[in-house]
């Protein structure tokens, strides 16, 4: 159920999760292109597709929980809020560590806050100095890498 | 009881994810870059048989051997045993990467609220 689950999630996750590719990598893409969909592989190349994550899943056993939770929350998106989402992981991986943590207790402030609220918070981080910034980010850091 | 090859495995797979830890989103995404071209290359040298791709083969484990070697590992006190498996796991984390983070998160980064945060950065 879980390998299902995890599967799954990938599979959605398929057509954006990679980085576009470049010029160079035309020879990749076409040779890609010949590949025929998840449901006509062979069970050997399912398995050597998902070897990575399997990988990732054992070794890491403190993470199990929450990358089934995130498999499952990608499946009960929208295809166009997993379109979005994606957009939104592109944007993450461009970012530097001190980036990553102002947005992440930014999310982690905003996201019980209505309309108004988040409003101002705009306005207060727009006005903060990088140090007040940092500051705030200290005092507001999520709990949980959630 | 842990046989000591796992737990060499294990130690080794922590030194690398450090070191990648280490390591800026340029620097990765450069990595991952190699590592395509280099599996590109791999498939396309057998009908072409061009020499450059077969040199990314080469270069991208190397980088990436020299980087887990070369870079700070925030909290890693030994460093002996994490060269050998430096090679491989790029697509690890890159498969990985959609359930690393909430998706609400990686939506929200999409957000109008995200990107106008993002813009004020200073």
């Amino acid at each position: 159920m879980k390998h299902a689950t995890l599967a799954l999630s990938l599979l959605l996750l398929a057509g954006g999760a990679l980085p576009v590719a470049s010029a160079q990598d035309k020879a990749a893409t076409a040779a890609a292109a010949q590949l025929p969909a998840w449901e006509q592989l062979t069970d050997a190349q399912r398995t050597l597709l998902l070897a990575p994550l399997r990988e990732r899943w054992n070794s890491r056993p403190a993470d199990r929980a929450r990358m089934l939770a995130h498999a499952q929350r990608w499946q009960e998106m929208t295809p166009e809020q997993r379109q979005r989402a994606r957009h939104g992981m592109h944007r993450w991986e461009k970012m530097d560590p001190e980036h990553r943590e102002q947005m992440r207790a930014l999310f982690s402030k905003m996201r019980d806050m209505d309309r108004e609220e988040r409003k101002a918070l705009r306005a207060q981080w727009r006005a903060m100095t990088p140090e007040q910034r940092k500051a705030w980010v200290e005092q507001n850091a999520p709990r949980s890498e959630d | 009881m842990t046989h000591p090859r796992d737990t060499f495995d294990a130690r080794a797979r922590d030194a690398h994810r450090a070191a990648l830890d280490a390591l800026s989103p340029g620097v990765r995404a450069q990595l991952r870059r190699r590592t395509r071209l280099a599996l590109a290359g791999e498939a396309a040298g057998r009908d072409s048989r061009v020499a450059a791709p077969r040199w990314g083969w080469i270069a991208a484990p190397a980088m990436a051997l020299a980087l887990a070697f070369a870079l700070p590992r925030p909290g890693a006190e030994d460093t002996a045993p994490s060269a050998p498996v430096a090679v491989a796991p790029a697509s690890e984390m890159e498969l990985a990467a959609p359930l690393e983070q909430d998706p609400d998160f990686y939506l929200w980064l999409a957000s109008a609220d995200a990107v106008a945060l993002a813009a004020n950065r200073r």
